[in-house]
């Protein structure tokens, strides 16, 4: 299937053209406001492009209003009818199509076993849980066998645990039932868990598309690098590009990175994006034989359970953040100097975004 | 239960409590005047003079005079054409002011109650302006030549009384609709439109069953206040338009009243009135069933 879409609202989304393949999983990952809420009920049908079309697979939809489109929603607050039982919620969209009441009913089972709710056809809205809710809504909008269905933020409402575990299940069933999903989230980890692909948007562009662990360590942008996990940068001139390695000055030494899809030239100046998982720590001041080190003194040290972080001021404004094991960090105390080394293949060079 | 039984008891005790005032007062001057009304209706007078007693004599009459029983319709009636004409003007302009106007609609919100604050009497005199003989409509209509003589329906007829209770009792009917539509989210609406149902669809099976405890009340405000009306009818309406209040108040007043009648009129007209309201009310959730 293909979405594409050329889109020229200047105030809420510019020239936004992406295109979603059969059976896919694909984030719109983005701040509030960013207009991935826009998006996608742009793609729903309840907001009209300015300017382009939508299209699903080969078939223009930009004029379809959303009853006539093969796309349906979930809401971000489930918007369940209260006035239905969750066997009528789930078969309002069946009976709407004037299905016979045999083929409702052996549906309406069906989806209930698929969102594992089986036995509480009966109840009303008001007596599910937050998470029973979301799975209702799930199973309304699937059950129609929409070509793409689209989801805003519907797990943004539950408590950690178990939007974790209904991160995995919506994984599951959308795996299962081979349907392409176009999820809206402002949760990375949420995103980075789930998709096959995330759009990350920001100020109505998307700015970088592509698999999780393409955007997670080869991020394109100071905006994507921070948005996406945690983030080191130092900013600098680039001093020297051959073949697949670029090396960047900056005021606490040279590093090398690998050449990424941007373009940069000589001498202007860019920055170095390094994910604190990548830095290691070695007490003392001596080189390491790794690729890229630097040297500094402790400055904090935050204990966070499965991890401890580490930052480590190089220059008096420049602190650079290591994560590391619990059993690694024993005895380190603040002050202490040390050495911070990485991997060169770790580190990314990208421009510098004028704030 | 987490609670404590000590501070539930408690609460529960502070509950009772807060309720005392409102109970007192409807005892007072609601249930105990009733059952004295219902008393009544069960005695008899001779000359103007009340014998206490127990005697069906009152409803007998009240079932079977020609008079009443057609007063009794043309009052159902008069009401149901009220009712038809404000519970949908009122639900759309309540949808209206709740989705397309959003913010603004608090605005239209007070214009709303604005008018209800200008008076009964005024209110049903101002109509009269509009609809009499050489009234705004009359005049408008003669000016512009669509009419030669006054259109005579418009003043002192049945359509006269149906018009002006419409434009007395519209803003009550408005309050509890908007309140309703204030607690229908949009994406309930959305919502049905993505799974595939069209706009009557909508207005069937969500939005007309999300508001209903607002069209019920809307309902039972325009219709029993327009069947329980009876200065309307003696100010706008003709010959033919007296509805089943006058009949009643004047039982109650002035020479040849009949206090022991006019009761048993009354308590016949409040359980006409409950089931023609009950059985409409049905009929509504019937039509909505999904």
């Amino acid at each position: 299937m293909g979405v594409s879409k050329l889109f020229g609202d200047t105030r809420a989304l510019e020239h936004i053209d992406f295109r979603v393949e059969d059976g896919e999983f694909v984030s719109l990952l983005g701040a509030s406001g960013c207009g991935k809420s826009t998006l996608l009920r742009i793609l729903a049908g309840f907001e009209r492009p300015t300017t382009g079309t939508v299209q699903i697979y080969q078939q223009d939809v930009t004029q379809w209003p959303p009853e006539k489109r093969p796309t349906n929603l979930v809401f971000q607050r489930g918007a369940l009818f209260p006035h239905m039982t969750v066997r009528e919620n789930i078969g309002y969209s069946l009976k709407l199509r004037r299905w016979t009441p045999s083929r409702i009913d052996a549906r309406i089972e069906e989806m209930l076993a698929l969102v594992r709710l089986d036995g509480l056809g009966d109840r009303a809205p008001s007596q599910l849980s937050g998470g029973q809710a979301q799975r209702v809504a799930l199973a309304r909008a699937l059950a129609s066998e929409p070509r793409v269905l689209l989801l805003d933020e519907p797990l943004s409402a539950l408590d950690l645990k178990l939007r974790q575990q209904m991160q995995l299940e919506l994984r599951a069933i959308q795996k299962r039932l081979g349907a392409t999903f176009v999820f809206v989230t402002h949760d990375q980890t949420e995103a980075l868990v789930m998709s096959d692909r995330i759009a990350i948007m920001n100020n109505g562009r998307i700015v970088q598309y592509g698999t999780p662990r393409d955007i997670y360590r080869r991020p394109n942008s100071v905006f994507v690098s921070d948005f996406v996990g945690a983030t080191n940068l130092l900013s600098g001139v680039v001093g020297s590009i051959d073949g697949e390695r670029i090396v960047l000055q900056t005021a606490s030494g040279a590093f090398a990175a690998p050449k990424g899809t941007e373009q940069l030239r000589k001498g202007e100046r860019a920055v170095l994006s390094l994910r604190p998982e990548a830095v290691r720590l070695h007490p003392g001041t001596g080189r390491t034989a790794e690729g890229s080190s630097v040297s500094g003194n402790i400055a904090e040290i935050i204990f966070q359970g499965n991890c401890v972080r580490i930052g480590t001021q190089i220059l008096p404004d420049a602190t650079i953040w290591a994560e590391l094991r619990d059993d690694e960090a024993d005895g380190l105390t603040p002050g202490d100097p040390v050495t911070l080394s990485w991997a060169e293949s770790a580190a990314a060079v990208m421009k510098e975004e004028p704030q | 239960m987490t609670n404590e039984p000590s501070t539930q008891s408690g609460q529960a005790r502070l509950t009772l409590a807060a309720m005392i005032p409102a109970s007192v007062f409807y005892a007072a001057f609601f249930a105990v005047p009733m059952v004295c009304l219902l008393v009544l209706s069960f005695w008899t007078t001779k000359s103007f003079v009340l014998i206490p007693g127990f005697s069906l004599a009152n409803y007998v009459k009240v079932f079977t005079s020609p008079l009443y029983q057609a007063l009794m319709l043309r009052t159902v009636g008069v009401a149901l054409a009220t009712t038809a004409i404000i519970v949908p003007t009122a639900f759309a302009l309540a949808y209206c002011m709740r989705f397309v106007f959003e913010r603004r609609g608090q605005l239209i919100l007070q214009v709303v109650l604005l008018s209800l604050f200008s008076g009964y009497l005024v209110r049903i005199y101002a109509w009269r302006t509009i609809l009499g003989k050489q009234g705004l409509l009359n005049s408008t209509l003669e000016w512009t030549g669509l009419i030669n003589e006054p259109l005579e329906f418009l003043i002192y007829s049945n359509f006269a009384v149906v018009v002006t209770l419409s434009g007395l009792l519209l803003p009550l009917a408005v309050l509890p609709l908007y309140s309703a539509m204030l607690n229908v989210p949009r994406d309930h609406l959305e919502a049905a439109r993505d799974l595939g149902a069209g706009r009557l669809h909508i207005l069937r099976t969500v939005l007309v069953p999300m508001t209903l405890p607002g069209l019920r009340t809307a309902f039972a405000f325009s219709f029993l206040l327009a069947a329980g009306d009876f200065v309307t009818p003696s100010l706008v309406g003709g010959t033919q338009s007296m509805l089943i209040g006058n009949i009643v108040a004047d039982q109650f007043r002035g020479i040849g009243s009949n206090w022991p009648l006019g009761a048993a009129m009354a308590f016949v007209v409040v359980a006409i009135m409950l089931a023609v309201y009950l059985s409409t009310t049905r009929l509504i959730r019937w039509v909505t069933r999904w």
